[in-house]
């Protein structure tokens, strides 16, 4: 009998809990979290090759700057800079280690405007669309 | 799993650091006969931390420490009347609210934990401020770090950067799950000021007020804890009109302002707002000129560090040229440009409902302006505010219909907390009577 009380006076409550829940999603997400790292996830949400190309820029890092993290990044599409995604890259004021994404030979001014000629760059990886390149030094 | 349980564990981090130094048991008489609920314990003690933080924020101390510093000195706290304070956690009253607060901030940090994508100025600003915390600079010290957003205040982006340091998980969004514990916790400090409404009325207002205000697309936003600190502040303002005694309330108003004061620009503006409001209250002279110093000091030293020492370009995101306005200054454009505010107000009011829920009673209030003396602050308030907005967009040097577009929803959606206690003050007062 009490349990039965119990449950009546608390179903309301469980009712609101589950509404909550079922407006963030609760389940999916705890799920979703469950099955895809955090890695994994930043690419789906931020993009390898599109978008804010953190897949593109990780995959670089790791691969070819494990000491020198300072790049200069030319996104050919409208996004916000990518650099706050890592915090241990610095911008390349430089411009030895030069990462272009959503590249399109279209738009070729955007390189200009950055006062970067590619003859002087050497292409060390690219994938898709994104590219890395290195300053040739003379 | 795991980082499911380390965002639980975010979530008690969050609530030990809301349990102290204040609660009902290490609080003197005078204190406790004035707070009614556990989350005015709660907000007054993380206006306490963020302060404590932003003083931190100034000197050359890694995060950790700090973090352990804070914990060292709470655990003490909490062992010098261990048994009291943990009965007094575990009490009876109020306990399915108390476990509907613990519900939906875990529900929503999981939510965050999924859906943690960046708005625009999120991932332009707001990160890579705190990333420069995240990396052990202090205040000074991210100037030189910084090529751009040196105008931009940074307290917001120092706090995201301590509880991200200071997390289990160590990825960016666990820094950002203290804003969204303040707002959680900013609705229920809403929903708490109605008084005479039982626990399960409570609930469907703060799920109403939730699904009304909440927009996934501003992560890394500040606007939410200005949100939250504007409702903190209304709501000392409420508590320091009923009570003139004590004057704890307005040492915790006056934090709250200084701390408003390093969020964002136009914050300066809703400090100066929050004094006007306070010597119209208080009726002091001592302790508003107190206020209005701390503020202007505050400004002051902000000024002098962004435009002065580190030589921002402005001081505020758009810098404006007063010989210029003037010389562009004409009839047309003056009323082109009201009109334009005035088309993306009403905007904003269906952007997001609160808005418009706001609004509503606001139009009730004016009506019933002389049985509700509460909402004479709020007025004042929402005229200046309302000022402040018109003023921005006659003198911005930017495309007028694209800054409209960009911001105005934002500057209302911050501010809407606040006029929330218009609502508030009508279901009081009786005015509409909800059962």
């Amino acid at each position: 009998m009490k349990k039965i009380f119990f449950l009546k006076k608390n179903l309301l409550y469980l009712l609101y809990i589950l509404i909550f829940a079922s407006i963030t999603s609760f389940f999916t997400n705890i799920y979703s979290i469950s099955i895809r790292k955090y890695d994994e996830r930043l690419i789906r949400i931020y993009g390898f090759c599109d978008g804010v190309s953190y897949g593109f820029i990780k995959k670089i890092t790791e691969k070819y700057l494990k000491k020198d993290q300072n790049i200069y990044i030319i996104n050919f599409e409208t996004f916000p800079p990518s650099y706050g995604l890592f915090p241990k890259i610095k911008i390349d004021d430089e411009i030895n280690n030069l990462v272009l994404l959503n590249y399109s030979k279209n738009k070729i001014n955007i390189l200009r405007s950055h006062n970067v000629d590619l003859k002087n760059y050497k292409m060390i990886y690219s994938e898709d669309k994104c590219y890395f390149y290195k300053k040739i030094i003379k | 799993m795991l980082e499911t349980l380390y965002i639980f564990v975010q979530l008690l981090v969050f609530l030990f650091l809301s349990y102290f130094p204040c609660n009902s048991i290490t609080s003197p008489k005078s204190i406790t006969s004035i707070i009614k609920s556990s989350y005015d314990y709660f907000f007054i003690n993380l206006i306490i931390l963020t302060f404590i933080l932003l003083l931190f924020s100034f000197l050359k101390i890694q995060l950790n420490l700090i973090f352990f510093f804070l914990i060292f000195i709470y655990l003490l706290i909490y062992l010098i009347s261990i048994k009291k304070i943990t009965n007094e956690i575990i009490n009876k009253k109020n306990l399915n609210l108390n476990f509907f607060f613990y519900i939906i901030n875990f529900c929503l940090f999981i939510n965050i934990a999924y859906k943690f994508e960046l708005g625009w100025d999120g991932l332009n600003l707001w990160i890579v401020k705190t990333n420069i915390f995240y990396n052990g600079f202090n205040y000074f010290e991210s100037f030189q770090q910084l090529d751009y957003a040196k105008n931009y205040p940074h307290l917001g982006s120092y706090l995201w950067a301590f509880f991200w340091k200071n997390s289990l998980g160590n990825y960016e969004y666990f820094g950002r799950l203290f804003y969204m514990y303040l707002y959680i916790l900013s609705l229920f400090v809403l929903a708490s000021s109605i008084q005479n409404i039982n626990i399960k009325t409570k609930i469907i207002l703060i799920l109403i007020i939730f699904l009304f205000s909440f927009d996934y697309s501003l992560g890394g936003y500040q606007e939410y804890l200005i949100f939250s600190l504007l409702v903190f502040a209304a709501k000392l303002l409420m508590i320091i009109r009923n009570n003139n005694k004590s004057i704890f309330f307005d040492f915790i108003l006056f934090i709250n302002t200084i701390v408003l004061c390093f969020i964002k620009n136009e914050c300066t503006f809703y400090a100066v707002f929050l004094w006007l409001i306070y010597t119209l209250i208080k009726k002091n002279k001592v302790y508003s000129l107190l206020f209005i110093i701390l503020i202007l000091i505050t400004i002051f030293l902000q000024f002098y560090f962004v435009k002065i020492i580190y030589t921002a370009n402005s001081f505020f995101q758009i810098s404006i040229d007063p010989l210029v306005w003037l010389k562009n200054l004409n009839i047309l454009e003056i009323i082109k440009r009201s009109f334009y505010t005035t088309f993306y107000i009403m905007h904003s009011l269906l952007k997001y409902p609160i808005c418009l829920i706001n609004f509503l009673a606001i139009l009730l209030s004016i009506y019933f302006y002389k049985k509700i003396p509460e909402n004479k602050f709020l007025f004042i308030f929402l005229i200046l505010n309302l000022s402040f907005i018109f003023a921005i967009y006659q003198v911005t040097p930017l495309p007028i219909i694209w800054h409209l577009q960009t911001t105005i929803k934002r500057l209302f959606l911050q501010t809407s907390g606040f006029y929330f206690f218009f609502v508030i003050n009508i279901f009081n007062h009786r005015v509409i009577k909800i059962s």
